[in-house]
């Protein structure tokens, strides 16, 4: 009995889990609609950090858009935020903000797998082409910040999961708060 | 005895008285006969024989001499006493001779009669007559006058007889050519000769023209005096923002530089009297300095030097007389200059108004736009130009601001901190860079519409992205180096705009950033396609065209590059590369490129191979960039900037500033954006090897290198002597240009000029080759490019050292702008000295004015005859007939100020059979052909002949016309 029960025990171990990822089976995700609006290599101090390391924001009203924007203008001069930050409707609509890192070349951006995008579970995962030059490719000297920005429906999701093409999770950001 | 019985007959009284009477008839007939009387008992009574045989026998004669000699013979039994003559005129006198006779008689003109009478001994006389016509011959002159060409003129001069269109408004503004000298004249209400505008006044002349940047333009003022003072303002067409001025006061010319390539309003204003003027712009000049009075000049706006003269310094130190002219005291003292600020004062400007005359405030346009500043600026020299004309005042100047070094005035150089740290301000007061200095960035190609560098490409530029897909302009090599940006989703970046802008941005234009190299020109070579990437062999290809190898383009530039950026890394070794790169250095190139950011001492390629320079980067405080790779093949050091600092507190990262663009709204906005990387630190050095070429055009790569590696043009930094973090140091701008300029260099050959632009006008050109070092060098051979270039040996020593003469053949050419080489080469390197002309059709044909067509007597040089004439297409012909024989000069000319006299200073000129040598014409029958020049001469004399037609060689100063009735 012991032994079944250890066995049924580890049935359970094994089968609980897997009854977990059944939630995010295919035909429990919701394609969610999203839109890229804007892409840069030079997202610079859009952010308060200049660490390599991927990061992402949620941004869901006009004020927190236009601070990034004011933060990218204090290294460009003459530049104008797009028109589209005007119009965004903040309604039903928030943006997803995704930095790369710092980079030491160009050739570095980040590029919206068409149709990757979709809510289970109350999390959204979107995906991201993490593009690098390749390793003897000649490319520009420059220290670059690749971001992208993402019209995202204000959806049943309170988290985003960034995964690369390869499914790997790059960075994830809670909706209700800034990280 | 009776008598009487003696004379009748039976008796025989005749016996007898005969005797008697026989004595009585004697006596009486004797005293008859010595009673002389005609009438009565002469034997001989018949006229003297006369006849007039010289100059004809017949009775009319026609002359065309003043004088004529008539003569002929008279007879007489009796003798001829005398022979005389008188024409019906009055005159009369006596000839000389009787039986044969001549007499000279002046003659009237027109019909005159003579009579010749001869009186023989008896008194006896005969006349004979003789009409003759005194009939002058005379001739006519022909020919034609032919404007010189880029002249015109000024649309509504003072002269009622020239052709009349207003151009006294912005409206109302005159095109003009360029190329072109223009006469003109201006006038206040009731000043200046009488004529269309003495009344009413002519106070402003508007010229719409199309300007190339620092093209020049004078206005020489024909009688500059406190009585007549004109003033220049300078707009831009578009938004009629005044851009300079140029308001002297009594100066003989005013000028100004334009900033940048555009179409420009010039208005010419008249502050005080009447005056012909010329207004020339594009030509080649002596010596004109600018005008003194500019808002283009660095001062203190509302500040003013002042310098009372000595009779007036206690009357100057009160308060009162300082507020009639509406200044207060800042600083100085008692008998000497002050600094005074200029207070806005109405009552203050009526003083100073009142007294020196003009119009009370700066006569531009109504329309005119300009900044707070700029007005303020214009105000101050308005003020101080009125300052001027006080008798009490002996000097009254701007504040000028000077500065340690020169400085641009880009409007975000304040933010360029990476240029101070290389000591460019110094360098920039030795040299600001030549357009003869060519540099390629080999890159993502340039936003060739940039504000900041669209003068500053060249039109050689090409693009190698062989991969339509990478290229993102729809096609592979082409010869259009502009960037689309690299990427199709928005978010493009710029790189090669951003180092282009380092190396040479269009630099003292007022606006955006400034240049390592102001003059510098960019050859843009596109290597690098979407993503910021590319391929080695598209690389290649680009720097093998930039040097004038042969390439897949099929196509070399007609002057290659002088030196290569290559801002880019990540490859590893390739040979092909290396053997490329290696060429290019063999072909003269100076080639600089970035270290890389990986922070590792690896090489990174291009930067490694040998023959480059490896450029790694600095932050503000000549810290190493953190970025930055180090190691055995870094070379030298400059700013790449460093974003996680703010040191200078200027409220942005402390990157390096320079062009971009941005299209993440869609069309693309050209900005100056903040980078950092060693990306940028590579046109730093290139800017800087620019600078060193311009200075020493015949710097070579070995040169360069030598400099460097004998610390010569850097400040060692880090470990003394070369180190792997700034190789040889951090490049020093100003201590490379002096020893490019005056250090020892390997013998090399120079030519100087090292660039040859012959304009619209030279025919001919002198380049001086020279050695520069010690050891022997001669030149081998000397080869142009072009059909319309000649280059031959002047005056050359045994090496091929001296003079050499190039000439040049526009006849065949048409419009437009051509380049070529001279190629030098000597046993130590080759010289390519780039050639340049332009040759211009006028938009609009040369237009002299309204002429005067004069024939002035060589002796007298008064006006004998003058017509009138209106050219067409630049040629006046001209007829003068009924002209009697004689000597005679030929002039030509306008009277823009109408009073009669042509060829005044600022009004054109021409002489038969040049102004230079008016000839000396003798009229003996009808001349055509009588062609000749007629110009607005630019160089007015000084002194005593000032006010003198320009140098024609006339007793007189003048050329008057005749008065009509």
């Amino acid at each position: 009995m012991k032994r079944i029960g250890l066995v049924c025990l580890l049935i359970l171990w094994v089968g609980l889990p897997a009854g977990c990822t059944h939630a995010d089976a295919p035909e429990n995700r919701r394609p969610l609609a999203v839109q890229m609006i804007y892409k840069s290599t030079a997202c610079g101090k859009m952010v308060d950090t200049l660490k390599d390391k991927p990061q992402a924001r949620w941004i869901a009203d006009r004020t927190d858009l236009e601070v990034l924007f004011n933060r990218r203008d204090r290294r460009r001069i003459g530049a104008r935020p797009p028109k589209w930050v005007e119009s965004f409707n903040f309604a039903d609509s928030g943006i997803l903000f995704v930095r790369m890192g710092q980079k030491p070349t160009g050739g570095y951006h980040l590029e919206y797998i068409p149709g990757s995008a979709y809510i289970s579970n109350q999390t959204a995962e979107v995906g991201l082409q993490w593009v690098a030059p390749a390793p003897d490719q000649m490319v520009t000297q420059v220290i670059t910040q690749p971001c992208i920005m993402l019209k995202m429906p204000k959806a049943d999701f309170s988290r985003i999961h960034i995964r690369d093409g390869h499914g790997e999770l790059k960075t994830a950001v809670n909706r209700d708060r800034s990280d | 005895m009776n008598y009487f019985r003696l004379i009748t007959s039976k008796n025989r009284w005749p016996v007898r008285f005969g005797p008697i009477l026989a004595l009585v008839l004697i006596v009486y007939m004797g005293v008859g006969c010595d009673s002389g009387g005609s009438s009565h008992h002469h034997d001989d009574d018949r006229s003297p024989a006369l006849t007039i045989s010289q100059p004809t026998e017949a009775d009319t004669y026609t002359t065309g001499e003043a004088s004529i000699t008539i003569g002929g013979s008279a007879s007489d039994d009796q003798g001829i006493e005398q022979v005389i003559w008188e024409t019906d005129s009055g005159k009369s006198g006596e000839a000389t001779g009787t039986t044969t006779w001549e007499a000279q008689i002046d003659l009237d003109p027109g019909s005159n009669r003579i009579t010749v009478t001869a009186i023989d001994t008896a008194g006896n006389k005969s006349s004979e007559t003789l009409s003759v016509t005194f009939s002058v011959a005379t001739y006519t002159l022909s020919g034609t006058v032919t404007a010189a060409s880029n002249t015109a003129i000024d649309s509504d001069v003072n002269d009622p007889n020239a052709p009349y269109e207003s151009n006294d408004s912005a409206e109302e503004a005159q095109e003009m050519p360029t190329p072109a000298t223009l006469g003109g004249y201006l006038n206040t209400p009731g000043t200046g000769a009488k004529g269309r505008s003495f009344a009413a006044g002519d106070k402003n002349d508007f010229f719409r023209v199309e300007l190339l940047a620092d093209e020049r333009i004078v206005l020489n003022i024909a009688e500059p005096s406190l009585n007549a003072d004109l003033d220049m303002y300078l707009y831009d067409a578009t938004d009629l923002e005044l851009i300079d001025t140029a308001i002297d006061r009594n100066a003989r010319t005013e000028s100004f530089e334009v900033p940048r390539a555009g179409v420009y309003l010039i208005q010419v204003a008249v502050y005080l009297g009447a005056s012909n003027y010329t207004l020339t712009i594009g030509q080649v000049q002596s010596t004109e300095q600018r005008s003194d009075l500019r808002i283009s000049r660095d001062f203190a706006p509302g500040e003013v030097i002042v310098e009372f003269t000595k009779s007036d310094q206690a009357r100057a130190n009160t308060a009162r007389p300082l507020s009639c002219l509406g200044l207060t005291q800042k600083a100085g003292g008692c008998g000497r200059a002050g600094l005074f600020s200029i207070v806005p004062d109405a009552d203050a400007n009526f003083s100073v108004q009142s007294q020196t005359g003009g119009a009370a405030e700066p006569p531009i346009l109504a329309g005119a736009s300009m900044g707070a500043g700029t007005r303020k600026k214009l105000d101050t020299l308005y003020r101080i130009k009125k300052l001027r004309s006080r008798p009490d005042i002996a000097v009254a100047e701007p504040n000028d601001i000077h500065r340690a070094y020169k400085t641009p005035n880009d409007e975000h150089y304040p933010l360029q901190w990476h240029y101070s740290l290389l000591n460019l301000p110094d360098a920039w007061d030795i040299s600001t860079g030549s357009k003869a200095v060519k540099v390629a960035v080999i890159d993502t190609g340039v936003i060739v519409n940039h504000p900041d560098l669209k003068d500053k490409i060249t039109g050689d530029g090409y693009d190698f992205i062989s991969d339509p897909e990478r290229a993102l302009d729809g096609d592979g090599i082409d010869g259009d180096p502009d960037d689309p940006g690299d990427s199709t989703q928005g978010g493009s970046s710029f790189h090669g705009t951003h180092v282009a802008g380092t190396v040479a941005a269009a630099s003292n234009n007022k606006e955006g950033i400034s240049g390592a190299s102001w003059h510098t020109r960019i050859m843009a070579i596109r290597a690098l396609g979407k993503g910021s990437v590319g391929t080695t062999y598209d690389i290649m290809q680009g720097i093998r065209y930039a040097v004038g190898l042969e390439n897949d383009s099929g196509k070399t530039p007609d002057v290659p590059a002088d030196i290569l950026n290559l801002s880019m890394g990540g490859a590893d070794f390739s040979q092909s590369e290396q053997d490329v790169l290696t060429k290019a250095r063999d072909a003269g190139a100076i080639i600089i490129a970035a270290a890389g950011n990986s922070a590792e001492k690896a090489p990174s390629y291009p930067a490694a191979y040998d023959g480059v320079i490896s450029v790694s980067a600095v932050g503000i405080n000549a810290d190493p960039a953190p970025y930055s790779n180090s190691g055995p093949s870094i070379d030298v050091a400059a700013p790449g900037g460093d974003f996680s600092t703010d040191l200078n507190a200027d409220g942005y990262v402390d990157g390096v500033l320079s062009t971009d663009g941005d299209t993440s709204s869609g069309a693309i906005q050209y900005v100056y954006t903040f980078y950092q990387g060693t990306s940028m630190a590579a046109p730093h050095v290139s800017g800087v090897a620019a600078l060193m070429k311009s200075v020493r055009p015949g710097l070579t790569p070995d040169g360069f290198d030598g400099f460097l590696q004998s610390f010569k043009i850097v400040k060692d930094l880090g470990a003394s002597g070369r180190d792997d973090i700034y190789g040889y140091g951090i490049i020093d701008a100003r201590k490379a240009v002096l020893v490019a300029r005056d250090g020892s260099v390997p013998t090399v050959l120079n030519i100087s000029p090292a660039t040859l632009n012959l304009g619209t006008l030279a025919g001919k050109a002198t380049l001086t080759a020279t050695r520069v070092g010690s050891e022997a060098l001669s030149v081998k051979s000397v080869s142009d490019d072009a059909e319309w270039l000649k280059v031959t040996q002047s005056e050359t020593d045994e090496r091929g050292l001296g003079t050499y003469t190039v000439a040049v053949n526009r006849k065949d050419l048409s419009e437009g702008i051509y380049n070529a080489t001279i190629t030098f080469v000597s046993s130590e390197n080759t010289v390519n000295v780039p050639v340049n002309l332009r040759v211009s059709s006028t938009l609009l044909p040369p237009d002299a004015g309204f002429h005067y067509i004069l024939l002035a007597d060589s002796e007298t040089d008064e006006t004998v005859a003058q017509i009138s004439v209106e050219g067409k297409e630049g040629e006046y012909e001209y007829r003068l007939t009924d002209i009697e024989a004689g000597e005679y000069r030929i002039y030509a000319g306008t009277d823009s100020d109408n009073d009669y006299s042509i060829g005044d200073p600022g009004e054109a000129i021409g002489a038969y059979l040049s102004t230079d040598q008016p000839k000396v014409l003798t009229l003996r029958s009808d001349r055509s052909g009588l062609d000749f020049v007629t110009e607005f001469k630019v160089n007015i004399p000084e002194g005593e002949d000032a006010g003198r037609a320009a140098s024609i060689g006339r007793k007189d100063d003048k050329i008057l016309k005749k008065r009509t009735p």
